[in-house]
């Protein structure tokens, strides 16, 4: 980074009005706005340095928006950068297209600038969260997922993974509240700390989700970790919980990584293998080697009938494992239960509504960086402001195209994919 | 006893039997008059929906109003219903009237309210505003903390708050229909000279009512409570659809209705002096826009709307309909000059006139008439055939308008699925004339008579809670 | 003369009996009639429900599978007996109505070979199939129909030329702006701000149109002021010369309303001297609208102004004077008032809290 506490965003866009309104919109301490008005001009700013925003209007004088798009999706530098496409009247398809080379947003013009600076000052905040991140976890001095990571990176041979699970904890905290939830987690870190040998790494993912690695072993030497960490985790007696009657009790899923793998992918199948041990017996035993596939879920909450049936179908033809509540309480308390990977919520439902459980959700460390997709409805677009300050990551307006719906689902979860593994 | 006075008595048995025929054959038309709207509307049902044409932007913006007295167990769930009613652009402000419980500690908790600022657009009198608190949680909902001033008093303070076109007068306890506002604002669409619309009430009781929404659609246990049901059909589908096919609403219930926000505050907003504010105010919004010369339309829409608690003691339901009565007499008398004044158009010249007659003076005559029939039957000087024709021509009558309704509900919206609720429906249409119907006769006639002593004791009504409450006042 | 009565009554009573009789005969008739009414009704209705759903469930995984695969429409459309057309369209349109975009084509297309069945229901005297027949061809029959949905725009109904105007007024097709503009007059029952929306949802292709029916005084001012209102949603930076010279000349007090939240929206400081007069206007509309423009078009000059309008005695100008005090650089006016405890602090307060206008 040239200079990692100023925030530089780029906006190629040949209109002076707009680079004017865009440029006092988000003009803020520690921010650099750098104007281009052609496409040779973004690419030599994009060659000059780091930028963590690019907005792109798909109409430059010299060259079609979507050509620097692909262009600055390719180049390892900028591949990860978010990039707001602006165009006026946009035939769904130039959309469609669009969300397909990489775009994280689209704005169409006349846009309202308040709407769009509270997208890009949310899509700004997490960029800043990711580079904020170190290597250990703040609340148990652990490795945190970064370090994990890094830990994971340096080993030369294979390596046994363990992700463990308390269970029943989003209810459990949902009771203690939130300060002694956590001293509860600290004390479960310590206890595992001592029990681990020297050599593993031990680190916790978010929640009361934490991971084990323990490199040179098999699924053999992890289960039988496993098995005595499940056993310690049992004993604790929470000093925070006195009089009441509170057991501990924990779920693990076991695997085995080559080295070089991407530590996430095993920590899916890990998780995958919890997911199965919780729908198979309820119970907490160390799920055992099974293959399929390894992603988590994506929770869709919408009480529309019609439009779930649609939305379902297009979602499970991508492939997507599904799962829908046709309210906002049930929605919540199974994301509670079993983070999914993506969360699709419908603004209005009986009971708790999107944004209920949108506050709620953010509010779960567990769910900081779950991908989160408000659907709204036409004349509602006051909704859109109000979902990007909770910390929505994007919306679909209704009626909805599902092509773009899906496009917008894959994107989002090969962001939290790319993002995770920096 | 002298003969003049058995030939009075012989008279005013006439004059029953024509009011009798009267009432009847104006039940009758309106079901007519229904008959035809609904059959348009159940097509239209059938094959229509207006969603998206009302969703897609454009429609006013609505403030719901909502008094609350007294509601600490139910209030968040019904605030919570009410934030999840679909509609583009719309804001909750519930009144509190003075509760002497937790409702304002209970909604404060719940959705985090805070003191906030906002000035009234208004100035009706009313009881003295303590704070105004809005949601940090849900920025469209808003708490009016007043003291206790009675549901109209209620109203006008929410309505000096309200800062939309368009504004939705409610019970807190009623329970909107997902799309009550969708399907009411229609009128406001199609005519910019409407200054109010209502809907069906359906009653409540009996049906599962889950996150605020009524999901599952039963008679209730209650054998009055039925009764009460099917009194709603007859009111809602042949009653006052009839009224609306002739462009003649008077009453629009105070548990929902919506109204143009300018035309109210103009007309005064509610009158706290009458304990029913909700149809005064239709009949002033009549008078006033005759009066003054503007465009106003009073629509009915005929989609069932709200579903509300209905008593199911006698004791309740007495006061109740003692209460409806006594609001009836104080909002024709206060407007009498509009009886018979063809100033008013159809108003004046047919709505009017069948309230003040049939729906305000019938109970009294009515009740006369059982009195006089029985000394004429005890006296030994009846023609028994003919009185016995005559029980049987108002048992079948009453029994045929009841079942008239049944057919139109059959006809529109069958939102009773069971076949048994349906035929429970047909028993009650032939029992309610033995007992229900003699019941409500009498009751409305305390009505009456307490209205009528009770003139003084209208200016102080406040310490009173809303429909559900029992009141202490006289 | 008792005498009489009483046999007056007599005579009567013995008359009314014959017809007493037979007036409860066609009663129970009656009863009878309505019972066997509501329950034929009511199996008519369920067996119809049972049909629809039978068919809905026969439908459902076909349809869906051909909107993912559009080379699966003609197949598809083979399950659909030609009886079941209408109930056929009945069922698309739900999922029409939720989409759009390519899935929304495949619909359209799914739904061709059935349209024809709807033109009859287009002659129906029924105001509610004529509507319906209108949803159906304006959601699924573009462009094939369109002289139908077109033709609608006339239609005695209120409500089928409603629905017949929002299917036209769609961004993807300005080449129906014409039809629904020369209608406008005709419209003029209508709430102005849903016809405002319905204008602006027809996109920048009819902006230069509306501003010249907006300029055009030969138009009625309710027509003209619904054009401004949609060129307010529209954003369109271009009408705000036309809105100054609007409220120089008029005097209608929607247009002038209109003119000047259109001002408020996208004027520039130029303008500001065709709104200062009517600050003092004795329209209370007039009166607010124009405070409402002031904000952002005045300068810190207008403060004292609007400070005093602060004090109306209506209270929608005191609230739009006082954001206009806020907006022309006055905050730290109002922010004193607030400290102060002045009469005026909690409209300040109010207007100091709000965010990004009202």
């Amino acid at each position: 980074m040239t200079d990692p506490d100023r925030q530089r965003i780029l906006v190629i866009e040949d209109d002076p009005e707009i680079q004017h309104i865009l440029s006092v919109m988000l003009s803020d301490e520690g921010r650099e706005i750098v104007a281009a008005e052609t496409a040779a001009e973004g690419r030599s700013a994009l060659g000059d340095g780091d930028v963590d925003l690019v907005v792109l209007d798909l109409i430059l004088p010299d060259a079609d928006g979507r050509t620097l798009l692909s262009e600055l999706r390719h180049a390892r530098a900028t591949a990860a950068v978010p990039v707001v496409v602006m165009t006026a009247r946009a035939a769904p398809e130039i959309r469609q297209d669009c969300y397909a080379l990489g775009a994280d947003s689209f704005v169409e013009k006349p846009f309202d600038p308040e709407e769009l600076a509270a997208d890009l000052n949310r899509r700004l905040e997490l960029q800043a969260a990711a580079e904020r991140a170190t290597l250990s976890d703040p609340v148990t001095g652990l490795l945190n997922h970064a370090g994990l990571e890094a830990e994971a990176s340096t080993y030369t041979a294979v390596y046994g993974v363990a992700v463990i699970q308390l269970d029943g904890f989003g209810e459990h905290s949902e009771r203690w509240g939130w300060d002694r939830s956590e001293k509860v987690v600290q004390q479960v870190a310590v206890a595992l700390r001592q029990m681990i040998p020297e050599e593993f790494a031990l680190g916790r993912l978010g929640g009361a989700d934490f991971a084990l690695l323990a490199p040179g072993a098999d699924l053999e030497v992890v289960t039988l970790v496993s098995e005595e960490a499940r056993r310690i985790i049992r004993d604790i007696e929470p000093s925070e919980l006195q009089g009441e009657d509170v057991s501990l009790t924990a779920t693990i899923g076991v695997v085995t990584a080559e080295p070089g793998e991407a530590l996430e992918e095993s920590l899916d199948v890990a998780r995958h293998r919890i997911f199965q041990a919780r729908a198979a017996k309820g119970d907490h035993v160390i799920a055992q080697e099974e293959t399929g596939p390894a992603s988590g879920h994506v929770l869709v909450a919408e009480d529309d009938e019609i439009s779930a049936t649609i939305l379902l179908h297009r979602l499970e033809k991508e492939g997507l494992e599904v799962v829908r509540f046709d309210n906002g309480q049930d929605a919540y308390a199974s994301a509670m239960d079993e983070v999914p990977v993506l969360v699709i919520l419908d603004v209005k439902m009986p009971g708790l509504d999107g944004f209920e459980v949108l506050e709620r959700l953010r509010k779960d460390h567990r769910f900081s960086s779950i991908p989160v997709i408000m659907l709204t409805s036409m004349g509602q677009e006051a909704d859109i402001v109000r979902a990007f300050r909770m910390g929505a990551d994007d919306y679909i307006l209704k009626p909805f195209s599902p092509t773009e719906l899906s496009a917008r689902v894959r994107r989002l979860l090969t962001r939290g994919r790319s993002a995770s593994s920096l | 006893m002298s003969d003049l006075v058995w030939s009075a008595i012989g008279v005013f048995n006439w004059v029953v039997l024509t009011y009798f025929v009267l009432l009847n054959g104006v039940y009758l038309a309106t079901s007519l008059f229904a008959f035809g709207a609904l059959r348009r509307y159940a097509l239209r049902l059938r094959s229509l929906d207006l969603t998206d044409l009302i969703t897609s932007a454009g429609a006013p913006p609505i403030s719901l109003i909502a008094p609350a007295y007294n509601e600490e167990v139910t209030c968040v769930e019904s605030v919570r219903s009410l934030l999840s009613i679909e509609y583009p652009d719309y804001e909750v402000l519930v009144v509190n009237d003075g509760s002497s419980d937790d409702t304002v500690a209970r909604l404060t908790e719940a959705f985090q309210l805070e003191p906030a600022s906002r000035i009234p657009t208004a100035s009706l009198p009313t009881a003295e505003v303590k704070q105004v608190l809005r949601s940090r949680t849900q920025p469209s909902l808003w708490l009016i903390d007043k003291d206790n001033g009675g549901k109209a008093d209620a109203l006008n303070a929410g309505l000096n708050f309200c800062y939309t076109p368009v504004f939705c007068a409610m019970d807190a306890d009623s329970i909107l229909e997902p799309q009550a506002l969708i399907r009411i604002v229609r009128p406001f669409l199609e005519d910019d000279s409407t200054v109010a619309a209502g809907g069906i009430l359906r009653i409540a009781n009996g049906c599962t009512v889950e996150r605020g929404r009524v999901t599952e659609v039963r008679l209730p246990e209650n054998l009055l409570a039925q009764f009460q049901v099917l009194e709603y059909l007859r009111v809602f589908l042949a009653g006052r659809m009839g009224w609306a096919a002739l462009d003649a609403t008077l009453i629009i219930s105070g548990a929902f209705g919506i109204f143009r926000r300018s035309a109210v505050v103009r007309a005064g907003g509610y009158a706290t002096d009458t304990v029913g504010e909700d149809m005064e105010l239709i009949v002033r919004l009549h008078r006033v826009g005759m009066e003054t010369g503007t465009p106003h339309r009073i629509h009915f829409v005929p989609d069932p709307v709200a579903w509300t608690e209905c008593p199911e003691s006698v004791r309740v339901l007495a006061r109740q309909r003692d209460r409806w009565q006594r609001g009836l007499l104080q909002t024709l008398t206060k407007h009498r000059k509009m009886l018979l004044n063809p100033k008013y158009g159809r108003v004046g010249m047919l709505a009017f006139p069948y309230f003040f007659f049939l729906e305000m003076l019938g109970p009294v005559i009515e009740l006369l008439g059982y009195v006089s029939f029985t000394i004429t039957i005890v006296s030994g000087r009846a023609d028994w055939y003919l009185v016995s024709a005559f029980l049987a021509v108002a048992v079948a009558l009453g029994g045929v308008l009841s079942l008239s309704a049944v057919a139109l509900e059959e006809l529109s919206f069958r939102r009773y699925p069971r076949i048994s609720d349906l035929l429970r429906l047909f028993g009650l249409a032939a029992l309610e004339n033995l007992g229900y119907r003699q019941a409500n006769t009498w009751w409305r006639v305390q009505g009456t008579l307490s209205a009528l002593r009770g003139k003084q004791s209208w200016g102080k009504m406040t310490r009173k809670g809303f429909d559900t409450q029992p009141e202490t006042g006289d | 003369m008792p005498d009489f009565l009483a046999r007056l009554s007599l005579t009567v009573g013995q008359a009314g009996l014959l017809i007493l009789l037979v007036v409860i005969a066609l009663l129970f008739i009656g009863t009878l009639i309505l019972s066997g009414y509501a329950l034929v009704m009511r199996s008519i209705n369920q067996r119809r429900e049972q049909r629809l759903a039978a068919l809905s469930e026969r439908w459902l995984e076909p349809v869906l599978a051909a909107v993912s695969d559009p080379s699966r429409v003609p197949e598809v459309q083979k399950l659909v007996d030609e009886g079941d057309a209408i109930r056929f369209l009945d069922f698309i349109i739900e999922y029409a109505r939720r989409v759009r975009g390519a899935e929304k084509r495949v619909l359209r297309d799914l739904a061709r070979p059935f349209l024809p069945h709807v033109l009859d229901r287009m002659e129906a005297r029924g105001t509610e199939m004529r509507a319906w027949a209108i949803q159906v061809l304006g959601t699924l029959g573009l462009p094939q129909y369109e002289k139908q949905v077109v033709a609608a725009l006339d239609d005695p109904s209120a409500l089928v030329a409603m629905i017949a105007a929002r299917a036209l007024a769609r961004e993807e097709t300005p080449q129906y702006a014409p039809a629904v503009l020369a209608r406008l007059e005709r419209f003029g029952e209508w709430n102005r701000m849903f016809l405002a929306s319905m204008l602006a949802a027809m996109g920048p292709e009819v902006s230069a149109e509306l501003r010249a029916g907006y300029a055009d005084e030969s138009i009625a001012p309710g027509t003209r002021a619904v054009m401004a209102e949609a060129l307010l949603r529209q954003g369109d930076f271009l009408a705000g010369d036309i809105a100054a010279r609007v409220v120089r000349s008029d005097q209608h007090i929607d247009l002038l309303a209109s003119s000047f939240r259109l001002l408020a929206a996208i004027g520039r400081p130029e303008h500001v001297d065709a709104v200062r007069p009517h600050c003092r206007s004795d329209d209370p509309v007039v009166r607010s609208q124009a405070l409402r423009a002031m904000g952002p078009l005045g300068d810190p000059g207008d403060v004292p102004v609007l400070l005093e309008a602060m004090d109306d005695e209506s209270p929608w100008p005191a609230l739009y004077a006082a954001r206009g005090v806020r907006d022309a650089g006055g905050r730290q006016t109002l922010e004193s008032m607030v400290a102060e405890g002045d009469q005026r602090a909690s409209l300040a307060r109010q207007v100091l809290r709000e965010v990004g206008g009202e």
